[in-house]
């Protein structure tokens, strides 16, 4: 467990916010003040990481000879690379809860702050622990690949539901549905690979 | 074991808690096939003692019950209700099989969700949850009562006062804090000080979540400022979970050290949180069992809270000042708003307050006719949550105090009792109950005495009772209360003097007055306030109630000698000399607008609360409201488009300004009687199939209910079939369809294919984060809009 908070200049940059044109009002300041300070109590951000040095790499990428990866854009990512690192982030069930509950109360303007600041600290959660990785690793003379979730180009979602098994994100309270979406709604799963070639991107 | 018994050992001796369970059970695969480890109790009993027994072995005197979630809610949660008793009862008789010699404490945490605002749960459910399981763990024989890991202060005050009604032992309450000393929903280690302390638990302590080495610094910070004994129980390092296995970084060796620096803080009881198994535990009995606490002094202290901060009154500058401002009497605009349960111009004034520096705020909902229990408990709930000062909670009725006082985060004060028996012996039950303070008017059923001795005596009657009530004579604040010097001059010295003789004769007590009283219909009151204000100081004041937002800074020998002395030629030349002092009164702008201007600016600014009243008015005298409202709510929302695209207005603005256009379409609809007509203006919303995200679909609705569509919202996760019926049912205008997924996008073109094969004329617009332009006219959607306002003029243009 750590702790998270978000300013509220992160979350209105998020908001889409500009300081040189927007224009708030003292009712809505006060609104996103006070959903700042309501998400930051409801914030309960937690991590899993698995990693594996057994990388195996043909027409799939197969990671500890059972986690299959059926993706052209995962094998360029991972070429080179000797460790891989599987990461799963949430933020919590009260904030997705909360959320919910604005929407049923039909306080839309809430739920659209509150979910905001959810995926401003989720993506705030999941910085600090590839920053850590990135210290370990960069100790040891490693460097790393940029990050990579499931959905994103050519690796499909549905990969998200072996990527979960490897990682053992249930024990951090996340859940896939049928549809291989996460619950609580802000939580995040990632790959990042390990490599010692420089010209791989960081 | 009794509680004195169990306080008595504690001021000899250091006494060793056992360790971990959870990551314990988890290690030795002992949670294989159960739901919860509760369960284990009476599914595989063997393995809890087997952990009881090593703790045991390990040198622990106080074992906890395998009960951390057997509240009934959780236990409901899991379908185990109907076990309840067994699964309570066995968690003790094993413990009683391995050892007659332990201390069995009942363990109790939190019921998993929070309670309203943060979450979902009322304050009795979850009071009622510790109940039931406070009532079978006393029923089965413990000894004391544990309440760990407690992280949101209102569960933990409903855990308390469910332990206190129902258990008469010794009861330990540990919080868990990140390193700053701050719970994850914000609250201080002096706030739960001040709660523990207040509501008479008998021992504090810290539990989980930092390491033992962050832990032992807080409990340094904690023993300055409680007289309680502490008990010490942290996790064995911050974990992670890598490759499904959990990791705890300490050593037997870093946490002994962490236990060595805790004692010598003045900690009395020492066991371990998750990750510490009974290795960790011997380590530390061998070192500390038995010994003498360190003797330790903690601060003498006045502690008053909110959920976020403890203020100690005994450290802060007299007067301590209480915003007298939420207090809806003779306000009748305040008044409207908190008959629709509409407390934004409260909780602005709770925010203006603080602003100005008050100490506390005084929050009065005292509205003729309306139902104040309701009022008052959720104007607590609101703003509490935006205010970190504490409150002074201000109700004649009982019932309201009381449900205010329960939902309130934090030791407030309560105002006010006086010296009539009835309300002596209802009320100081109810402060004694919470630990609150109490504010005693020295008045009764016969009014207000005329002279300081007799008024002296109401305060000896109420010292009696709250002796008799066994409430701390130091909770009582006195007021002497003050009349207006304009109809009572010699009153006034009689006020001064009986709080002088009170600080001699009672000089725990501290002591209040509302000051505003005292200058009432003369001219500039702030003068004779402030002058006063500096008089009563010198008297012994401690808490003053007064408008914030004045000037408390001036004083004038004319107030003064008009409250020293009181005769007529004092009142003369004060009069005299301020008779041409004009009041400035605040110009209300808007309220001078003609109505429709007052409309168009309302839905501007997103300034929804007045809307209702706004077309009210318009409906009242205009022979067309409908078209009126209808053509200034679209012009205002043309500007906000317009903001909105220039980025001069961003997305909450948006729904603010579209919920203040939906309410004012509402009201004058429903005033008119005027239904929409079945097919004309009716739009279907739906996220697709396979996608959950509701969000950006929930703002879009709003803005096109703004525009005065009926939108139909089938919800989430819907399939194209549910979508296309709904269709051919109620005939809508338009579809809009929403996905966030890429994954989830196909399942538009299967919505679009259904609705050209059943030949429905309604138009498919659709949006969401991965959606384009080029995708939409890929599968042959009508339209597409990259956000709400795009959606709302494209459905606009269909017209």
């Amino acid at each position: 467990m750590f702790e998270i908070k978000i300013s509220y200049d992160e979350l209105l940059s998020r908001l889409g916010y500009l300081k040189t044109k927007t224009k708030i009002k003292q009712n809505l300041l006060n609104v996103i003040v006070e959903i700042i300070n309501l998400a930051n109590k409801l914030f309960a951000p937690k991590v899993a990481i698995a990693f594996s040095n057994d990388i195996l790499i043909n027409d799939v990428v197969f990671l500890n000879k059972k986690f299959k990866i059926k993706s052209d854009n995962i094998k360029q990512l991972l070429n080179n690379c000797f460790k891989v690192y599987g990461i799963f982030v949430t933020v919590g069930k009260a904030l997705d809860d909360k959320i919910k509950d604005f929407g049923k109360r039909r306080e839309f303007c809430a739920a659209a702050i509150l979910d905001a600041a959810g995926s401003v600290a989720v993506e705030k959660v999941i910085n600090i622990v590839n920053l850590k990785i990135k210290n370990y690793e960069n100790k040891n003379g490693n460097i790393l690949t940029r990050r990579y979730s499931p959905g994103y180009g050519d690796w499909k979602l549905e990969s998200n539901k072996d990527f979960y098994n490897w990682v053992g994100a249930k024990k951090i309270g996340i859940i896939l549905n049928d549809f291989y979406q996460m619950k609580p709604e802000k939580s995040i799963s990632a790959l990042i690979g390990v490599t010692k070639n420089y010209n791989t991107m960081d | 074991m009794n509680k004195t018994d169990f306080l008595n050992i504690l001021k000899e001796k250091v006494l060793i808690m056992d360790g971990a369970y959870g990551t314990e059970l988890q290690k030795r695969k002992y949670l294989d096939d159960v739901n919860m480890a509760e369960e284990l109790n009476i599914k595989y009993p063997d393995r809890i003692s087997n952990i009881y027994a090593d703790y045991i072995n390990a040198g622990a005197d106080i074992i906890l019950t395998n009960t951390f979630s057997a509240n009934s809610i959780k236990l409901k949660q899991y379908g185990l209700i109907n076990k309840a008793n067994d699964i309570i009862g066995n968690s003790i008789d094993l413990i009683k099989k391995i050892s007659k010699n332990v201390i069995i404490a009942g363990d109790m945490s939190s019921v998993g969700e929070y309670i309203e605002p943060l979450g979902p749960l009322c304050f009795d459910e979850v009071y009622e949850a510790f109940a039931f399981q406070v009532k079978i763990l006393k029923k089965y024989g413990i000894d004391i009562l544990v309440i760990e890991t407690m992280t949101e202060i209102k569960e933990t005050k409903a855990a308390i006062l469910a332990a206190k009604d129902n258990f008469k032992g010794a009861i330990i309450v540990q919080m868990t804090f990140s390193k700053d000393g701050v719970t994850s929903t914000g609250t201080s280690l002096n706030s739960f000080i001040a709660l523990c302390e207040g509501l008479g638990v008998d021992v504090v302590g810290l539990n989980c979540s930092i390491g033992s080495k962050d832990l032992s610094r807080l409990i340094k910070i904690l023993s300055k400022d409680t007289y309680l004994p502490i008990s010490f129980k942290p996790n064995a390092g911050v974990p992670i979970l890598i490759n499904k296995t959990t990791y705890f970084p300490e050593t037997c060796k870093t946490f002994l050290n962490s236990c060595l620096k805790a004692y010598s803080y003045g900690a009395n009881i020492f066991g371990g949180c998750c990750g510490t198994n009974p290795k960790f535990i011997k380590t530390v009995a061998n070192m500390l069992k038995n010994k003498l606490p360190k003797k330790r002094l903690a601060n003498e202290k006045y502690f008053l809270s909110s959920r976020i901060n403890a203020i100690d009154i005994n450290k802060i500058n007299r007067p301590i000042m209480i915003g007298e401002r939420i207090n809806p009497t003779n306000r009748k605009e305040l008044q409207k708003e908190l008959m629709k349960e509409n407390f934004v111009s409260v909780k602005d004034e709770a925010r203006s307050q603080v602003a100005s520096n008050v100490t506390l705020l005084d929050i009065n909902m005292g509205v003729p006719g309306i139902d104040e229990v309701k009022l008052l408990k959720n104007a607590i709930i609101q703003i509490q949550e935006i205010v970190n000062v504490p409150f002074c909670i201000d109700s004649s009725n009982v019932e309201a105090l009381n449900e205010a006082i329960k939902n309130y985060a934090g030791i407030p004060i309560i105002n006010s009792v006086n010296g009539e028996q009835n309300k002596l012996e209802t009320i100081i039950p109810i402060a004694k109950r919470y630990g609150t303070k109490l504010i005693a008017l020295t008045t009764d059923q016969f009014g207000i005495p005329d002279t300081a001795e007799k008024r002296l005596n109401i305060a000896k009657r109420i010292i009696g009772f709250a002796k008799k009530f066994d409430f701390e004579i130091e909770n009582i604040i006195f007021d002497y209360l003050v009349l207006a010097v304009s109809s009572s001059q010699k009153q006034i010295r009689e006020t001064l003097r009986a709080m002088e003789m009170s600080k001699t004769i009672y000089p725990k007590c501290k002591l209040v007055l509302g000051i505003s009283n005292v200058s009432y219909g003369l001219p500039n009151r702030q003068i004779l306030n402030s002058t006063f204000l500096k008089m009563a100081i010198k008297s012994g004041l401690d808490f003053a109630i007064v408008n914030p937002h004045m000037n408390w800074n001036t004083y004038n020998k004319l107030a003064e000698n008009l409250f020293k002395n009181g005769t007529a030629v004092d009142m003369d030349n004060y009069i005299s000399n301020f008779s041409a002092f004009k009041k400035c009164t605040k110009k209300c702008e808007d309220k001078k607008l003609p109505i429709n201007k007052q409309l168009y600016l309302a839905i501007l600014n997103g300034s929804y609360e007045n809307i209702k009243e706004i077309v009210g008015e318009i409906i009242k005298f205009e022979i067309n409201p409908f078209k009126l409202v209808n053509e200034v709510v679209l012009s205002a929302l043309e500007v906000v488009g317009k903001k909105f695209s220039s980025k001069e207005f961003f997305l909450p603005q948006i729904i603010l300004s579209a919920k203040a256009a939906q309410i004012a379409f509402s009201t004058v609809k429903a005033s008119l009687k005027r239904k929409c007509s079945s097919d004309s203006k009716k739009i279907i919303m739906a996220t697709v199939m396979g996608d959950i995200h509701d969000i950006g679909k929930n703002i879009v609705i709003a803005v096109l209910e703004s525009y005065g569509f009926e939108v139909i919202d089938l919800g989430i996760n819907v399939d194209a079939k549910t979508i296309i019926n709904k269709a051919k049912e109620i005939n809508p205008i338009v579809i809009g369809l929403s996905a966030l997924m890429t994954t989830t996008m196909p399942e538009m073109e299967t919505v679009v294919k259904l609705r050209n094969s059943m030949k429905l004329s309604a138009k498919i617009i659709i949006g969401g984060a991965a959606v384009t332009k080029e995708f939409a006219n890929d599968i042959g959607a009508d339209g597409y809009a990259c956000d709400a306002m795009e959606a709302a003029l494209y459905v606009k243009k269909l017209f």
